[in-house]
């Protein structure tokens, strides 16, 4: 297996990458997503325009946190900054791949990327994490870039005290995929549940601000999802989401 | 010049075989500088070339193993400037001016007696990637508990040992 | 050296050509990690709380232990992730710039 032929494009800026991008290109981050898929030819495009070059910073201002889309994920996995402020991030970077892939591989690629069952974008919703793009436009929630826009950092705003997280996941082996995963949030005046690749769970969000069992809470969030499987995987990892994240 | 075309150079080379680019995609080659294994080195590279490839074909340092080149078995793991990373996944290109470290550079020590002295290693495909991989972590993490090192090796595919002798090897190194 | 411009340069190799980059900075504690060679480095500004405390003058900069950046053991309790493994460069500044990390290897 090799790639098909390619234009190999640096860019230092991200002004510069997004005019060295046109319709036949791919932007190459870390390009642990990427590469396999042009190794098996399953994607060719004719010009890569690398980013991994654009520095990435994981910064905190006034208590908010900001992720620049070329951190590496292994980065944000030993970071003692985002461990002791946003725990949650650090248990979910750890379901993604292994070590010598989040060596490389990069926030901003997970997410754009955008595999469904990439864990990083459930820990980030259920943390209410807005997404700066080159445009200069921001989101909230499901991200969907349009022609020529790139993501070039992610800010996730500070806990308030006491909050709890929790973030529990069931893969079949250690850094494949995971079958379900659930990413839970609790603060003093606020309960934030994502399910893996079906977002929040409005419904058992609710329902715990109300005072419902976790048991309770968690089969809501279990009607997200379709199976029976599937359904019975949500609602159990929900539920120990929660017990862990405090609420009983 | 047969009806098969002409026979490639390099018989053993990944992706031979499979549809040819459209003629009027780019084929130029880029002068890379790379040090590798503290030596500094010059080659030619087209753009796709994996720096596994790169690393075995172009270098000549075969320790270096190639799997499934897709990221998941770990073989083809080196250092780049220090943290491990998948060869396959990683193009020459990108590595210009990097300094990479392969199996043929690391210094025999206590982690290659400890493997020999537990068998963790048979067919000793995987070995390679194995040592690189803990080679990174134990600099950052010398007293690893038993999970520390399973999770440390669980991108490393290993298909002879089970892995308890591997893990071992570390344990007691 | 300032704060400033000890941040300001997020990737460069230094005189032996091994990649120093700049990974994590907290504005609000001022303190930078710093990654070489496979291992971090935390660089922590002196005891500065606010901009007004700064003087124009260089020396206000970093808190100057060691000159040839030694390397001193981190204690656990600056470390929450409960990893003994970040350490602390003293940062010393040479004049040069950064005199960071005469690293060693730990083994």
């Amino acid at each position: 297996m090799k790639p098909a032929p390619f234009e190999y494009v640096v860019a230092g800026s991200w002004d510069e990458a997004v005019a060295a991008l046109d319709g036949d290109s791919r932007v190459l981050a870390g390009g642990q997503s990427l590469v396999p898929l042009m190794n098996q030819r399953l994607v060719r495009p004719r010009r890569l325009v690398d980013i991994s070059g654009i520095p990435g910073l994981i910064e905190r201002r006034r208590g908010a946190l900001r992720i620049g889309a070329t951190v590496r994920q292994a980065a944000l996995e030993r970071s003692t900054l985002i461990a002791g402020g946003w725990p949650l991030l650090r248990q979910a970077v750890r379901h993604v791949g292994h070590p010598a892939t989040r060596a490389r591989g990069t926030i901003g690629g997970s997410v754009v990327h955008a595999d469904p069952r990439a864990e990083l974008i459930c820990a980030l919703i259920a943390l209410d994490a807005r997404f700066t793009l080159s445009s200069g436009r921001a989101v909230h929630g499901p991200l969907q870039l349009g022609p020529g826009e790139l993501l070039t950092a992610i800010e996730v705003p500070r806990l308030q005290p006491f909050a709890k997280s929790a973030f529990v996941a069931y893969a079949r082996t250690s850094g494949s995929f995971a079958d379900a995963a659930v990413a839970v949030v609790l603060e003093p005046d606020r309960a934030a549940d994502a399910v893996l690749g079906a977002g929040r769970a409005g419904e058992a969000e609710a329902a715990v601000r109300a005072g419902a069992s976790a048991t309770d809470a968690a089969a809501l969030a279990a009607d997200l999802v379709d199976g029976d499987h599937h359904r019975a995987l949500v609602a159990e990892l929900t539920r120990r989401a929660l017990v862990e994240a405090g609420h009983a | 010049m047969s009806g098969w075309g002409d026979t490639p150079p390099d018989l053993d080379r990944p992706g031979f075989g499979t549809p040819p680019a459209s003629a009027d995609a780019p084929r130029t080659t880029t002068r890379i500088s790379v040090r590798v294994n503290g030596t500094q080195r010059h080659a030619e590279v087209e753009p796709r070339t994996l720096l596994s490839d790169f690393l075995r074909h172009d270098l000549g340092l075969t320790g270096t193993k190639v799997g499934c080149e897709t990221g998941s078995c770990g073989a083809c793991t080196v250092q780049l400037d220090g943290e491990p990373a998948r060869a396959c996944l990683t193009f020459a290109i990108q590595v210009h001016e990097a300094d990479i470290t392969t199996i043929e550079g690391l210094p025999h020590g206590p982690l290659h007696a400890a493997f020999h002295e537990h068998h963790a290693l048979q067919c000793g495909f995987c070995t390679a990637g194995m040592l690189m991989t803990l080679d990174a972590f134990l600099k950052t993490n010398p007293e690893p508990t038993e999970d520390e090192v399973k999770h440390a090796l669980s991108g490393n595919l290993c298909r002879c040992t089970g892995y308890a002798p591997i893990v071992k090897a570390v344990l007691e190194r | 050296m300032t704060w400033e411009e000890l941040i300001a340069e997020p990737r460069r190799r230094d005189e032996h050509g091994v990649l120093v980059v700049l990974e994590e900075v907290d504005h609000d504690t001022r303190t930078a990690v710093f990654r070489r060679a496979g291992e971090s480095f935390t660089v922590r500004a002196d005891k500065v709380t606010s901009p007004s405390d700064f003087k124009p003058a260089p020396e206000f900069a970093l808190e100057v232990k060691v000159l040839t950046g030694e390397i001193v053991d981190e204690d656990a309790e600056r470390s929450p992730a409960g990893s003994g493994r970040a350490r602390v460069v003293a940062a010393g500044v040479a004049a040069a710039g950064l005199a960071l990390l005469a690293a060693r290897r730990r083994r």
